[in-house]
């Protein structure tokens, strides 16, 4: 590359840098929520209108409300309040959080007044108070609220910015971008299926309050300095959720490092879900390129499956962000299953990026993927044998378990305490459809007779544009049976019979019953039959791919009627949940205090943490209580032996010393942790989350497999 | 060669055995278990006022401690399953709102027992069904759970034989050396039968506008057919001792009812109602696909356009409508028949007229399956008789004479009877009370999506989507332009502009644009709502636009089947979905009630006394009466110490008749149209009541019978298809 051309490649680069910088520092792109009018809207006024003295008004709490749920920050609150007098507004949360200052002073006169105030932790419930406690009249005319300012423009700014940078290259390089045509067919199917997050509200449907924990478990964690977080110090109000653990959320620290870096809750999700989207469809081209050996037909699958119902209702009817992340690792999984399997062994890496990927995302669906994995490897097992490939299967394995190992032994070491997924079984047979779900097309939730319970209110179909697509490879199939070659017809068979199979599997003609009854209810850890459509989604997209490809000849033809179909029957779904009229605004947050039980230590209530308090026993003073996430410290002074239970749940893990001497605890009430402290013990007692000592081990090994997996992959690629 | 027959049939006798063990085994046999019948979220409950718990010392008192949960079950083996404690002897009491017959009333729970089960068995149709536990003794009880068990249904045995029945044809054809790429286009015809068919794809159905009234039908054909037995292929079921809590109807001789023979003989089979129902659903539809097909094929002889033809005939909303907003299984049926009766008038009109007899065949059936029938058969012939000139030809004339000879032969057996029933004041509702509904001309632009709510207050819009829908207009419009727009014609084209002129013969017929009265007076006013000319119409339509669709993609036909296959998926997704999600669900192992309103019976026999289905003596002295039934009789035992009249739970209809102690005697009218029979003073008598067809209706049926083996011979001897003389106007695969 001579000096002019690196001067055309790197001066727009600079340029684009430069310009983030500036964006960055400047903060000229952040933005802030105002909640205006809140007189009208949100601030209830318990006596409304001028209260007078001389009218016969007494003193009191003139107002109530919001009743907002938000993040932590420094907020400024403006009011317009005519009074003669020196009144005092208070600021009270629901959930024990500590306001700075928690009240504001009103002074006599008629004036455009403001104050900032902060909190630590993410406040329920918060209610501006206002008293008429001094002068002879007091009239309230306007409240505002301001929240802190969020860098979510900013990202995105620097997100295209690079994007940008990156296509620019590409040009500089001279890149054919002729030869990629079709991939931007991808990415409009993309773009289609992200429609639901290009607002700045974020839908409150079902699991949006869970998965927003678990970011802000992470994030709260990276902010304390915590890593891996395994302890929850955002969930239940603080008390602290196994989350984590159980729910492995590796892929979540990007993005809270987002939200730790000033961005907002929705702001993160909904790019969450954007890349979970992107992902999909990159992973879909490379699984369907490998199985099919065709471009063409790999940018149909790829279109077929970013734009499945399944998959989209995951996302955003859903909101079941654990399952929509396996959905979008799912190809990668099959790709390296199919390569190992059938194809190259040597791209075993692939097998276990894409397994290890599963299982720290969504457990059930790690349950899912065993459940294709195993038939599959049994039914192959003479060649595998035979073409020696049981060896790099077992080397798969084990190289998957090592990779999770530091998520995996945590995980055991809390189920043989009995705490685990059991809240959350179910009877799988109970949560099966009726065939004729399938077929339906579904916009969002809708109403379904409750006396039906073979039916969802949710759009949980396979979606038109796949059953046709499927249809279509079965025509070309049987139309080019003898031209076509071998392999085709048994993959495409193969994938035909899996996809076919997965329906099967979510409906009420499959024997779960006699499952159930087999496994003595173990199966129902599943919870629900229909999570099978993954596998519809997942082999019908790849057999649309050979479909529509088969039928529609012409380059980008197959690909742009396939888009066109899956859009029409993807686009009720997308714009009802654009609609969706319960949502979480922008600047709010969802709650922290949650009412999952899962993962929970058994017999706990979890709607009774809204006390952040220590509670002494007699004889005993606690001060100085400073909190950090799940650390907490406090001064101690004991005149006698006696208990303090701490807003805190008594999982294993964490070490409790009084000064230098470690202190046992047991499950107080609700399962709190209760610190027995001795007679005359006074200091500083610190409780922090600490795990076991061999769970180090564990991450040890982690480490040294993704190491040597890295080294192995590079030396492979350079030679 | 021998080894190869083995090797072809060997496969097809294995899936018989397979079917046979399965059936006999019960291993496949499906049962409803109501499991959460404690459960207060549940919808399904047994309700307990006052809690589950009751004791003595807490103030509670003996008596029902529960009520509900008021199903409406079909007779069969029930099982209920309880734990329920106590410290003394208890009871579930088993209670119906119409009085049904079951062999025990009542179970005892052992004090202290805690667990148990019994079986009881329904004789009839029990509606308000409750589980009714009586607190009797002791000082507490405690009720955790009641479920109840339906009877073993043989649904999934059926699906099995479907299933394995068409892999085993798949399996013959492919032994016989028949290409797979021959049955390709089948595919693609049947994603348009699956998707026109999702409705029906579920354990339970919904109640749609006329369910409860084809149930009542096809569960009376069903007793007719029990009772009559193997005479039943002789002489057809015209009583049946289901419809009106057992107080029958002629259901079957007013309204033909041929349609309904396969989700009868389903019942019989031991499938449930809502396997019945909803596997005839599928049917309808893939017949439809089917004769469409086969219609398009003869008048056009290009695969792609019957292929065309038959998705969009398929997927029209009209037949959609029929099947899953009104649940009409006659006009459904005549919808799928219409096809061929289109084809066979065809062929006597402009074909191969030796091929009269599918006419004769098909248009005797069509009129067998529901009186739209007739309309059909009507519009149908008004099109030959206006559109052909060649009709003028003596022997096409005289076919079409004899065709209709035969159609009316046929159906001489429906024809009589149900004009001496009405004639005799039996009421129609569901027939004669809707009188005219023409449509607006807006509603057949419309794009329906399920039931029109505002029905009720607009009687120019109907309540299913009824239009020919955006694609079929699309492939109008193609046919126009081809035709006259262009100078060269595309073969069969004149035949498209002919068949797109009787579609829309009908259509005007639809919005009231023919005389009404002309119908009125052929049709005896038995086929009411104008709009239903719609639906033959769909059938001309349908073959006229795949024309118009092909002569636009003829050099690519799939691309133009495929377009036309999404489009026309899309434009019925709204219905489908929304009748599927609508909120009438009739679950798994119930029925609807068994008096529908519109359902034939005397005039002036109100249906609010059909709850008291017991005999009962007027007049009489020291008297007693017991009765037994099933479905070929009812028997009393009655004793009376003087004259005395017994009044009969049974609608009095002519062909009933009664013997006292084998002697015949004479029924007579009691009030609300029950039967009676006067008696005299009779110790221990025996008065056993059946239905008999009048003599002459035996006759025409023997008539009939003869007409229809008559048919048979000349097709066999008649019809060129069988000589294998080739077809005219092109080979059978030509695209």
């Amino acid at each position: 590359m001579n000096r002019t051309n690196r001067a055309r490649l790197w001066i727009p680069l600079a340029v684009l840098a430069a310009a983030c910088v500036l964006v960055v520092l400047t903060g000229i792109l952040d933005r802030q929520q105002v909640w205006v009018d809140m007189m009208e809207d949100s601030v209830r006024q318990l006596r409304p209108g001028r209260q007078s003295r001389e009218a016969g008004d007494p003193y009191g709490i003139l107002t109530e409300g919001p009743g907002l749920t938000l993040p932590p920050g420094e907020y400024r609150l403006k009011w317009i309040i005519d009074c003669d007098g020196e009144n005092v507004i208070r600021l009270k949360s629901s959930n024990d959080v500590e306001f700075s200052p928690s009240q504001l002073q009103v002074l006599p006169g008629r004036a455009n007044n403001e104050a900032f105030f902060s909190f630590e932790r993410t406040v329920t419930d918060f209610t501006i108070e206002t008293e008429f406690a001094d002068g002879t009249f007091i009239e309230i005319l306007d409240f505002r609220l301001y929240s802190p300012r969020y860098r979510d423009n900013t990202f995105t700014f620097v997100l295209l910015a690079l994007l940008a940078g990156s296509i620019w290259v590409m040009v500089v390089r001279g890149t054919d971008f002729s030869k990629r045509a079709e991939l931007l067919l991808v990415a409009a199917a993309v773009g289609i299926a992200c429609i639901p997050v290009l607002k700045d509200n974020m839908a409150l449907v079902y699991d949006t309050t869970f998965h927003a924990a678990r970011f802000m478990n992470v994030a709260e964690g990276i902010r304390n300095g915590v890593f891996p977080v395994r302890m929850g110090a955002w969930s239940y109000n603080g008390y602290g959720a196994l989350t984590s653990v159980f729910y492995p959320d590796l892929l979540l620290y990007p993005f809270a490092v987002l939200l730790v870096a000033g961005a907002s809750l929705n702001y993160v999700m909904h790019l969450y879900m954007a890349v979970l989207s992107a992902a999909a469809g990159i992973l879909m081209f490379r699984c369907a390129k490998t199985i099919l050996r065709n471009e063409q037909m790999a940018v149909v699958a790829a279109v077929c499956y970013v734009l499945s119902i399944y998959r989209i209702t995951n996302c955003f009817v859903r909101c079941a962000l654990g399952e929509a992340t396996a959905m979008s690792l799912f190809p990668l999984f099959l790709e390296g299953l199919w390569e190992v399997l059938f194809g190259d062994r040597r791209r075993w890496r692939v097998l276990v990026l894409g397994a290890s990927g599963i299982f720290l995302c969504h457990m059930l669906s790690t349950l899912l993927a065993l459940a294709l994995a195993l038939p599959l490897m049994i039914l192959r097992l003479p060649a595998l044998i035979r073409e020696k490939r049981l060896g790099t299967l077992c080397l798969a394995g084990a190289a998957a378990l090592a990779l999770c190992a530091f998520q995996i032994v945590p995980m055991v070491t809390y189920l043989r305490q009995g705490i685990g997924p059991q809240a959350i079984m179910g009877i799988v047979e109970n949560n099966s459809l009726s065939p004729a779900q399938l077929f339906l097309w579904g916009d969002g939730d809708m109403p379904v007779d409750p006396f039906d319970s073979t039916l969802s209110g949710q759009p949980l179909e396979i979606g038109m544009g796949l059953i046709l697509g499927a249809v279509l490879a079965g025509y070309a199939l049987l139309e080019n049976w003898n031209d076509e070659q071998r392999r085709t017809r048994r993959t495409v068979l193969l994938l035909l019979f899996l996809g076919g199979m997965g329906a099967f599997a979510t409906t009420t003609m499959f024997p779960w019953h006699r499952l159930t009854v087999l496994t003595g209810g173990r199966i129902g850890i599943l919870q629900h039959a229909w999570r099978f459509l993954v596998f519809p989604a997942l082999f019908l997209a790849l057999s649309s791919g050979y479909g529509y490809s088969r039928m529609l000849k012409a380059p980008g033809q197959a690909a742009l009627v396939s888009l066109i179909v899956c859009t029409v029957v993807a686009l009720p779904t997308l714009s009802s949940q654009t609609r969706f009229n319960d949502v979480v605004r922008l600047g709010e947050s969802t709650t922290p205090q949650l009412w999952y039980t899962e993962y929970t230590i058994p017999g706990t209530q979890v709607k009774e943490t809204g006390s952040q308090k220590v509670e002494a026993g007699e004889g005993i003073e606690v001060t100085h209580l400073k909190r950090k996430g799940t650390d907490l410290s406090c001064e101690v002074e004991a005149e006698r032996e006696g208990n303090l239970l701490f807003p805190l749940f008594a999982y294993d893990g964490y070490r409790v010393r009084l000064g230098e001497t470690e202190l046992p605890y047991t499950c107080g009430e609700n399962n709190r942790m209760q610190v027995q402290v001795p007679q005359g013990g006074q200091g500083r007692l610190t409780i922090r989350y600490e795990g076991k000592a061999y769970w180090h081990i564990a991450e040890a090994v982690s480490l040294l497999a993704a190491l040597a997996l890295g080294s192995t992959a590079w030396k492979r690629r350079k030679t | 060669m021998k080894g190869r027959h083995v090797r072809i049939w060997l496969v097809p006798v294995l899936a018989l055995l397979a079917v046979l063990a399965a059936g006999m085994s019960g291993i496949l046999d499906r049962q409803e278990t109501w499991a959460d019948l404690t459960d207060p979220d549940d919808v399904d409950m047994v309700f307990f006022e006052n809690g589950f718990r009751q004791s003595l010392e807490e103030g509670n008192e003996y008596g029902a401690i529960s009520s509900g949960p008021w199903f409406i079950l079909p007779a069969g083996h029930y099982r209920v399953k309880w734990t329920i404690w106590g410290d003394g002897d208890n009871r579930i009491v088993l209670a119906t709102q119409n009085h049904a017959r079951m062999d025990r009333s009542e179970h005892t729970i052992p004090a202290g027992m805690g667990i148990g089960e019994f079986e009881f068995e329904l004789m009839e149709p029990a509606e308000g069904f409750e589980l009714q536990v009586f607190f009797d003794q002791g000082t507490r009880i405690n009720v955790e759970d009641l479920r109840l068990y339906s009877p073993r249904y043989k649904d999934d045995v059926l699906t099995l034989a479907g299933v394995l029945a068409v892999l085993c044809v798949l399996w013959v054809r492919h032994c016989r050396g028949r290409s797979l790429s021959e049955v390709a286009f089948v595919l693609l015809i049947g994603f348009a039968v699956l998707y026109a068919s999702a409705p029906a794809l579920r354990e339970g159905t919904t109640l749609y506008v006329r369910t409860q009234m084809e149930v009542g039908r096809i569960c009376n054909l069903a007793d007719g057919l029990r009772s009559r037995g193997i005479q039943a292929l002789l002489h057809p079921v015209r009583w049946g001792g289901y419809l009106f809590n057992g107080f029958g109807s002629v259901a079957s001789a007013v309204m033909p009812d041929m349609a309904l023979l396969l989700p009868a003989g389903l019942l019989l089979l031991g499938c449930s109602v809502q396997y019945a129902l909803n596997a005839t659903y599928i049917l309808m539809s893939a017949l439809s696909a089917l004769t469409m097909y086969r219609c398009a094929m003869g008048i056009f002889h290009r695969r792609w356009t019957a292929v065309m033809a038959s998705i969009l005939y398929v997927l029209s909303a009209y037949r959609i409508s029929s099947l899953f907003v009104y649940g009409n299984l006659g006009e459904s049926a005549v919808l799928a028949l219409m096809p061929l009766v289109c084809l066979g008038i065809w062929q006597i009109v402009r074909g191969d007229v030796r091929r009269w007899p599918l006419f004769a065949a098909s248009g005797a059936l069509m009129v067998l399956c529901d009186q739209t029938g007739v309309l059909g058969l009507g519009l149908m012939l008004t099109v030959a008789l206006v559109g052909a000139g060649r009709l003028r030809e003596a022997k096409r004339a005289g076919m079409l004479a004899l065709s209709l000879l035969f159609v009316a032969g046929i159906a001489l057996h429906w024809i009589v009877p149900a004009m001496s029933y009405l004639k005799d004041g039996i009421q129609t509702p569901g027939l004669t009370s809707a009188g005219e509904r023409a449509v607006s001309p807006a509603q057949l632009l419309l794009w329906g999506h399920g039931e029109y709510k505002g029905y009720f207050s607009d009687p120019t819009l109907t309540l299913g989507p009824v239009e020919p829908g955006l694609l079929t207009l699309c492939g109008l419009g193609l046919v126009i332009c081809e035709t006259w727009l262009k100078k060269q014609r595309e073969a069969g084209g004149k035949e498209a502009l002919l068949l797109l002129a009787s579609g829309l013969l009908g259509l005007l017929a639809a919005m009231g644009g023919l005389p009404r009265a002309g119908s009125e007076a052929t049709t005896a006013g038995a086929v009411f709502l104008t709009w239903r000319m719609a639906g033959p119409a769909m059938t001309f339509l349908c073959l006229s636009a795949a024309w118009g669709f092909h002569s636009l993609g003829r050099k690519w036909p799939e691309l133009t089947t495929l377009a036309v296959l999404v489009l026309g998926v899309f434009l019925i997704l709204p219905t489908t979905t929304a009748q599927l999600r609508t909120d009438n669900y009739l679950g798994y192992g119930r029925i609807p009630r068994t008096t529908p309103s519109d359902a034939p019976r005397p005039a002036g026999a109100g249906l609010d006394r059909v709850y008291e289905n017991q005999p009962f003596l007027e007049g009489g002295a020291d008297t007693s009466v017991s009765m037994t039934r099933d479905s070929r009789e009812m028997r009393v035992s009655v004793s009376t110490g003087e004259e005395a009249r017994l009044v009969l739970p049974l609608f009095l209809v002519d062909g009933l008749h009664a013997e006292l102690n084998g002697s015949p005697v004479a029924l007579e009218g009691a009030e609300g149209k029950r039967a009676a029979v006067r008696l005299p003073a009779v110790r221990d008598g025996q008065v056993r009541v059946f239905y008999q067809d009048r003599p002459v209706w035996r006759v025409l049926d023997g008539v009939s019978l003869a007409f229809a083996l008559g048919l048979l011979a000349f097709s066999l001897r008649g019809c060129p298809g069988l000589r294998r003389r080739g077809r005219p106007g092109g080979s059978r695969s030509g695209a």
